[in-house]
């Protein structure tokens, strides 16, 4: 198993850049500030894939910024299914999220609503849901609750920008032409996500070209949408399962949870217990809520009849800029207990999310709401 | 935020007063706004822990009330924030400590045996008037009837068995289990579309 894993020390950056500031004109202390060389990707064309590049912008201090983009597949295999079996991704530093999805049912997040942007050679629209959590539809999740995963990236660091993953084997991808795909960006420009540097974002799409008939990869969604962190019940675990439809292998996994997460755990699951999976089936334990590690190169076995099991362990804390005024506005039950419940903004929502690659896709994509 | 620790201290006694959780300030914010880390544990016993465990099965129904579960009835379907269809299952239960239960709920296909999902969560025992103590509405499980991929049948109107185990910290447990049937809000077509055996999630629902 590989783990795309964080580089150097945790990004507790800004109190630093701020003593930082102010001892250098007491001390003149040596520099101690980020740097950040810009990345830089090969563009792909013709037969070799395509290439996605999300505009660069510029993150408010403090602020969530959350951006929906919407291409085409385009048709680089003369009308017939596009296969890719390689994911280059590069990811300026302090990006929370970049999941790419296919759309599906249309409900309030609407392509046509957007505003015209080239996605490197190929044009698009953006929908900009900056940190209106509350109101835009590219925060509001059932607006893309059956759209299927089709990859994501989770990393942060400013050292080590890119992933570089290679599906294993004869394992691909299979796209339609033409088929449209939503690039969901999530930046929080907060202390431990600092986004100093802007956002901006580039995927690159290899296309399959060896011999074997491509076997194809399926994507599982999991989460948990009833939770509740609150202050007077600080170290709630959360517990699900979801089956897959056939006989499968595990090939990637990543847990996405916000500030309060503590640990995130995937195990095999057996389809026949309701008791805990033992600990030492574990595949996939991610510590680290703003740099989760991504688990690729697995190859764990699920069976017919069986799934996966996982937890979400958290810990309450304040919220770091908003308010338990403004977590307790958006708690559904409206106990006055800064309770954080579902919700996309890192600050006063949490989540409990699976994001599982697994093969051969028989049936469908896997969810589990 | 001193005031913040008495306000949490005093809202956690009150807890304390219908038997369930009590602590003190745990996860409570400091002058550094940091959480502390200052969990007092004190456990909760509800009826007589020498004794075993006893435990039933309670739900929501569709107005959110909470009723026992019994054999052969609908079990109300509840829609969740990112789409599905939940079946909100607590407890009620006696002789063990309310403070550190883990509620599990499961549903079984009463066909096959197959164990469908899984939900597992921390609950909250609420003393009630007869002595037994019940799942506070926020910790009762959601459990995810449908969609459901991987089922053979039909996820509404169908009986179904839900078994629930509970167990507090010392090991006390008790299970029990009951063949229920989940129901679609009446005229929801978009849930019995989503809960038919042969659904696909993205396809389309009219």
């Amino acid at each position: 198993m590989d783990l795309f894993r964080p580089k150097g020390s945790s990004m507790k950056y800004l109190p630093a850049l701020g003593a930082l500031t102010i001892c250098l004109p007491l001390l003149g202390c040596g520099t101690d500030e980020r740097t950040f060389t810009p990345w830089v990707l090969e563009e792909l064309r013709g037969d070799a894939g395509f290439t996605l590049r999300m505009p660069e912008y510029e993150v408010p201090p403090s602020k969530d910024s959350q951006n929906c983009y919407f291409v085409r597949v385009p048709d680089i295999a003369d009308g017939g299914d596009v296969w890719i079996d390689r994911i280059e991704t590069a990811i300026n530093p302090g990006s929370h999220h970049m999941n790419v999805f296919r759309v599906k049912t249309i409900k309030n997040l609407r392509p046509e609503d957007g505003t015209p942007v080239m996605l490197g050679d190929y044009e698009g629209t953006v929908i900009e849901g900056g940190d209106d959590f509350d109101h835009n539809p590219c925060w509001v999740s059932p607006n893309w609750s059956d759209w299927p995963l089709v990859a994501n990236s989770q990393k942060s660091d400013v050292d080590d920008t890119k992933t570089n993953w290679q599906l294993p084997g004869a394992v691909a991808i299979r796209l339609t032409p033409g088929e449209m795909l939503m690039v969901q960006t999530h930046y929080a420009n907060h202390t431990d996500q600092p986004a100093e540097f802007g956002a901006r974002v580039g995927i690159n799409f290899h296309s399959y070209k060896r011999s074997p008939p491509p076997v194809e990869m399926g994507t599982l969604f999991a989460t948990k949408q009833s939770i509740r962190v609150c202050q007077s019940r600080p170290t709630p675990t959360y517990s699900g399962t979801c089956r897959f439809p056939n006989a499968a292998t595990i090939t990637a996994a990543n847990g996405h949870f916000h500030q309060r997460g503590e640990r995130f755990a995937i195990y095999p699951w057996d389809g026949a217990s309701i008791d805990h999976p033992p600990e030492s089936s574990m595949f996939y334990e991610s510590l680290s809520w703003d740099e989760p590690p991504m688990a690729i190169n697995l190859a764990v076995p699920a069976p017919i009849n069986t799934g996966i099991w996982w937890d979400c362990d958290y810990r309450w804390s304040p919220p770091t800029v908003e308010t338990c005024a403004d977590v307790n506005a958006k708690d559904p039950l409206q106990e006055n207990d800064c309770c954080y419940t579902f919700g996309g903004n890192t600050d006063v929502g949490e989540h409990c999310n699976v994001f599982l690659y697994y093969y051969p896709k028989v049936e469908s994509d896997v969810f589990c709401l | 935020m001193r005031l913040a620790l008495l306000c949490a201290i005093w809202i956690a006694g009150c807890d304390g007063g219908d038997g369930s959780v009590v602590d003190s300030g745990v996860g409570d914010a400091d002058e550094s706004g940091d959480a502390v880390d200052a969990f007092v544990y004190k456990p909760c016993p509800i009826g007589e822990l020498t004794t075993p465990a006893e435990l039933q099965i309670v739900n929501f129904d569709a107005a959110k009330a909470i009723e026992r579960t019994q054999p052969s009835q609908e079990i109300a379907l509840h829609p969740a924030p990112q789409g599905g269809w939940m079946a909100v299952i607590g407890a009620r239960a006696r002789n063990l400590d309310g403070c550190s239960v883990k509620l599990t709920a499961a549903i079984v296909d009463a066909v096959d045996g197959q164990i469908i999902g899984v939900d597992r969560r921390d609950t909250r025992l609420v003393v009630d008037t007869d002595g037994w103590g019940q799942s506070s509405p926020d910790t009762f499980t959601n459990l995810q009837v449908c969609p459901q991929l991987t089922s053979t049948r039909d996820m509404h109107g169908q009986p179904y068995i839900f078994k629930v185990i509970v167990e507090d910290a010392d090991g006390r447990k008790a299970t029990a289990e009951v063949t229920a049937v989940p129901r679609c809000p009446p005229g929801v077509n978009f849930c019995t579309c989503e809960c038919d055996r042969d659904y696909v999630l993205g396809s389309t629902c009219s």
